[in-house]
């Protein structure tokens, strides 16, 4: 059978509304690095489900109670560089050292509450690839063995729109990271990147990568 | 002048078959990928009607299972 | 059409081509549409450069992103075959591995036993005149160099034409000889040339992925990943793991087999026993493309000095086989292996079901193995014995541990006996060297060097006075260290050693030289899967570093062979590279021009008219095979050769006084000895030191939990490891495991130095060692 057919494609990631209830951190770092939010300000000028959260996590009764919500300078700690793989910030199961695969999907393939922890798991991008290990490791292991020289370099701006108004663009690779929503909605997203419509599941519709990231087939054409 | 991308599928057994009676339609640019036996081409012709001649051929073709429009941009000629 | 409109309207083509690529991504995962790494017309976006990796033999492309001359970021290139986007944890930090701060960048002379900073022309006129001194007063034999797999093509390339085309000397060794060159015999001795027949698009292909001694989870991450890629795909695919070990892709396998150490010989054997006994043996194929051989038995295991041992082969037959194989039977062999009976069946069934196409894949737990040479022939014998070779999915799959080991060691040859096409010993080899070298052929010697074990005996002897080693760590790496280290230190010797960071090889060095390092200079790398990528210099070297390469040239200069090297430091890899591939012109090495190799992500020889061969052998898809199927023509008789190798125990085996045996190797954070990846802090914590895997049994009989202290010890010395109980890989009982990575804990300190007799490759994985809680 022929046919043609018409995309927008439904990205493939679904998105349950999320009615966990989070807990706002006492934790004293984490207080200070919430309160400078100010990246996040646009965002939360654009209302929407988490905007209590953004707007500082308020501590009342009245706001949305989510657990720790993730931070974006918490999970940049965990790269050695913007598109890095992130190490493993948790301990790991005796089985999941011996296997290199086991039990990570438990939590990271859809995302969810996870009691050991008090918080909501991250899920992966790109639950297809099983072999973990192969890329995320524990980073536990104390001390450099040599001094090392390497700076992180700086991520780019959040922000990036052509227009007050226009949709920002999307300011990193989408290799393994072409999930959107994966990192973009629920309650372990950092609040800072958030998407206010998660709704609106066609991402690309509006938000373009804000260059070709050396994958375009530029040469081709 | 429209300008349009598609994701073509083969059907079975004839990804190569496929490639090649789309690179000889005129105003077709082929991006394979010969591991998942999947391509992207991308048109572009001069006006509507030979657009539409296009995607007709291109439905017309026995290699091609399916032809999924992705993009497609047209604009008055200046 | 003006200008401005060609721009936008190839502008809204790669908008159009991008959103269609961009669904794909989310229907397909894994689909990648070839394209070249080019700068952004776009402000603010990185730009991404193409270079193989730095780490292991797979040879994954990547995308490195520079800016203001330091590389930013890394990932996998979607366009390169190898990986498609992805890579391993190493690749993915392959850049941080630059930025060690005790980073070599003078180079330094020893002066009263302390290494000290010199300007590096100096340090390259004392290494020059050394040379020129010890050869005049020990006789040109004592002088020895040392590589690796990790030398680019051109670096080995000039090596060798500096060693044996200028000073005709054969003592040029490579790292790889402790790691590849069973490989290299078994694919000598089977099919008369080096290096597999086949290429990645096997995994694509395979239903039946067998891994021998080898454990790709942690080794080759990404051609793991592509077996579990295929299984998922595809329904019947599976997954069988032999080992002696438990290792991460054990628990990922279908079946997991484990058999006693070394006896691998006599599981292959059975394996073709049952094959024929059942008939499943493809008649036809070996009838027209097989010849039976035997060897000698009874080889010994190189442990004595000078020992040269040099195999007879004869012809023989089929039916010769079948007698041969009757010490062989399933139940005699589940006596030997451990392996019962049923599952040696089963293996038997899946290599002899004409329905299923067969991968066997292997590394170092068949190279690195007393009996190196024989298990490769054996396994080989499996896919001859059911004609699954050289065709798509059918394909005996020797992988390697380095990025060039075939590309440089194998291919260029910067073995002893090895010319870049060709050996030594024979004279039209030798002619077709000096015609491309434009040097006398007498200056090249017929006779092979020693090598690597034997350099380092030769240096404790007082045979070799003269050692440059490069890009590699034999102080970590050698068996049996503490004699070889020992031998540095005797009177009379001079160390040169080339390197990016200090080293326990640095250490007893006279001369220190700072090198330029992966994407600090030009070079070519080749992959297991025979494919040649370039890369260009895209961050400056720091300091006075300049690539090993180089610096062989300037030392070559200085003894007067500035016409064997007229080039420059700018021009001499890609000058070096066209020369080198005027040695293997033709259909059956042809090597792509630099032109092509800087267009693609790599190309895999033989390079025939622009097209990349992808099976040798046949004549389907080989230019170089004659006729419509197989065609063996690397042998005279343009036939496979079918081996007779029986089943011989290990070197040194456990006994009252050392009851266990001990094996050594790699894991996945850490790649050879170490001295990169630990310099990579995310690595680093991840595995921070060396540890030695116990079985849960034996500890609790020891009374060891995980992160107590227990002693190993052997009959080349005793150390202290921290246990690990519960850690990625369990040894069977009566066994323990040690990484080799780390320069603090030298397991190579206990390790023997036995080797194959063939291949001369040291075995690693088997000695025999005494366990207590320390």
């Amino acid at each position: 059978m022929r046919r043609i057919m018409f995309f927008p494609l439904v990205c493939t990631a679904m998105l349950a509304v999320w009615g966990c209830r989070q807990e706002v951190t006492s934790d004293a770092e984490r207080t200070e690095i919430v309160s400078d939010s100010s990246s996040r300000a646009h965002d939360a000028e654009q209302g929407g489900m988490y905007r209590d959260l953004q707007m500082g996590y308020r501590k009342s009764d009245s706001a949305p109670r989510m657990g720790s919500a993730r931070i974006l300078e918490q999970i940049r700690k965990h790269r050695a560089f913007d598109g890095a793989p992130p190490w493993i910030p948790h301990a790991v199961s005796p089985e999941n050292e011996r296997t290199g695969t086991r039990n990570c999907l438990n939590c990271h393939r859809d995302g969810g509450w996870v009691e050991k922890w008090q918080r909501y798991a991250p899920p992966t991008p790109h639950p297809e690839w099983t072999s973990c290990r192969q890329c995320h490791v524990p980073g536990d292991g104390g001390d450099a063995f040599r001094p090392s020289g390497w700076k992180t370099p700086a991520y780019p701006a959040l922000n990036d729109r052509s227009q007050p108004a226009g949709p920002p663009a999307i300011p990193h690779s989408l290799q393994y990271r072409g999930n959107c929503l994966a990192c973009h909605a629920g309650p372990s997203a950092p609040v800072e990147i958030r998407t206010t419509h998660p709704g609106r599941t066609n991402c690309r519709q509006c938000h373009v990568p804000a260059n070709s990231d050396g994958t375009f087939p530029e040469s081709k054409l | 002048m429209p300008i349009a991308s598609w994701i073509l599928f083969p059907t079975t057994g004839s990804f190569e078959q496929m490639l090649h009676d789309v690179e000889s339609i005129e105003g077709c640019e082929l991006l394979p990928d010969s591991v998942k036996q999947i391509a992207v081409l991308v048109t572009d012709t001069p006006d509507a009607r030979s657009d539409k001649e296009l995607c007709d051929r291109l439905q017309s073709l026995e290699s091609v299972a399916q032809a999924a429009l992705v993009f497609a941009h047209a604009e008055e000629t200046p | 059409m003006n200008p401005t409109d060609t721009t936008r309207r190839s502008f809204l083509k790669q908008m159009a081509a991008a959103a269609a690529i961009s669904t794909v991504a989310e229907l397909v995962p894994g689909a990648a549409f070839a394209g070249e790494a080019k700068e952004k017309a776009s402000d603010g976006g990185l730009h991404w450069q193409k270079a193989p990796c730095r780490f292991c033999g797979t040879g994954c492309g990547l995308l490195v992103a520079v800016e203001h001359g330091v590389a930013v970021a890394v990932k996998g290139d979607p366009a390169s075959p190898v990986n498609r986007g992805l890579a391993c944890v190493k690749g993915f930090h392959a850049i941080l591995a630059l930025y060690g701060k005790d980073r070599l960048t003078n180079a330094l002379v020893r002066k009263n036993g302390k290494l000290v900073p010199v300007p590096l022309k100096e340090a390259l006129d004392l290494v020059a005149a050394k040379m020129k001194e010890i050869s005049a007063k020990y006789g040109k034999d004592s002088i020895a160099m040392y590589g690796s797999g990790q030398w680019t093509i051109p670096d080995g390339y000039v090596a060798s034409k500096f060693m044996k085309g200028c000073l005709g000397n054969n003592n040029l060794e490579g790292n790889a000889r402790l790691c590849m060159s069973s490989a290299v015999t078994g694919f000598m001795t089977s099919f008369g040339m080096d290096e597999p027949m086949g290429c990645y698009d096997d995994f694509d292909h395979a239903d039946i992925f067998v891994t021998w001694g080898n454990n790709p989870a942690e080794m080759h991450p990404v051609l793991f990943s592509r077996m579990l890629e295929r299984k998922q795909n595809s329904a019947n695919v599976k997954l069988i793991d032999l080992s002696t070990r438990t290792t991460r892709s054990s628990h990922a396998s279908d079946k997991h087999i484990i058999f006693k150490p070394n006896t691998d010989l006599a599981l292959a054997n059975g394996i073709a026993h049952e094959i024929l006994a059942r008939g499943w043996q493809n008649n036809d194929f070996l009838a027209k493309h097989v010849t039976v051989r035997k060897g000698k038995t009874n080889i010994g295991y190189g442990l004595v000095d000078k020992e040269n041992f040099k195999d007879e082969p004869v012809a023989t037959t089929l039916d010769e086989y079948r007698e041969f194989l009757k010490d062989y039977t399933p139940e005699k062999v589940e006596k030997i292996s451990g392996v019962s009976a049923a599952n040696i069946r089963y293996l038997a069934s899946l290599y002899g079901d004409p329905s299923k196409r067969v991968m066997s894949l292997w590394c170092m737990g068949m190279n690195q193995h007393v009996r190196g040479t024989w298990i490769n022939n054996l396994v080989y014998n499996l896919h001859l014995l059911t004609g699954k070779i050289a065709t798509p999915g059918n394909s005996p799959f020797s992988l390697t541990g380095q990025p060039s080991a075939c590309g440089t060691v194998r291919e260029v040859g910067t073995l002893a006996h090895r010319l870049p096409h060709g050996v030594v010993t024979n004279e039209e080899d030798r002619k077709h060297a000096a015609e491309i070298w434009q040097v006398p052929v007498e200056r090249i010697n017929p006779k092979p060097g020693l090598h690597t074990v034997e350099i380092f005996r030769g240096l404790d002897r007082g045979d070799i006075r003269f050692l440059w080693v490069q890009v590699t760590n034999p102080m970590v790496t050698m068996p049996k260290l503490k004699r070889y280290r020992e031998a540095t230190q005797k009177e009379d010797r001079f160390i040169v050693v080339s390197d990016v960071y200090p080293t326990p090889t640095t250490e007893i060095a006279d001369v220190v030289l700072p090198s330029a390092m992966w994407i600090e200079r030009e070079g070519l790398f080749g992959n297991s899967e025979r494919r040649t990528q370039h890369w260009n210099e895209l961050v400056p070297p720091p300091g006075d570093a300049v690539a090993d390469g180089w610096q062989l040239i300037e030392v070559a200069h200085r003894l007067g062979f500035t016409k064997e090297f007229p080039w420059t430091r700018e021009n001499y890899n890609e000058k070096a590279y066209e020369e080198y591939c005027k040695h293997q012109a033709g259909k059956k090495h042809g090597m792509a021009p630099i032109a092509d190799l800087k267009k693609n992500p790599g190309l895999p020889w033989p390079y025939v008219n622009g097209k990349s061969t992808k099976w040798r052998y046949h004549g389907k898809f080989d230019p170089a095979a004659s006729g419509n199927t197989w065609d063996f023509y690397g042998n005279a008789d343009h036939r496979a050769n079918l081996w007779l190798r029986p089943y011989e125990p290990a070197a040194e085996s456990p006994d009252k006084e050392f009851p266990f045996w001990l094996c050594t190797g790699r894991v996945l954070e850490h790649w050879h000895s170490g001295s990169m990846t630990r310099r990579i802090p995310v690595l680093h914590r991840a595995v921070p030191h060396a540890y030695v895997e116990l079985n849960p049994a034996d500890a609790k009989r020891m009374g060891v939990v995980d992160g107590d202290k227990v002693r190993l010890t052997t009959r080349r010395g005793t150390m202290v490891f921290p246990a690990s109980v519960d850690g990625r890989g369990v040894p069977e009982p009566g066994q323990v495991f040690v990484p080799f990575f780390d320069e603090k804990l030298l397991i190579n300190e206990l390790t023997l130095d036995a080797h194959c007799p063939i291949s001369k490759q040291p075995d690693y994985k088997k000695c025999s060692v005494r366990v207590e809680k320390a």
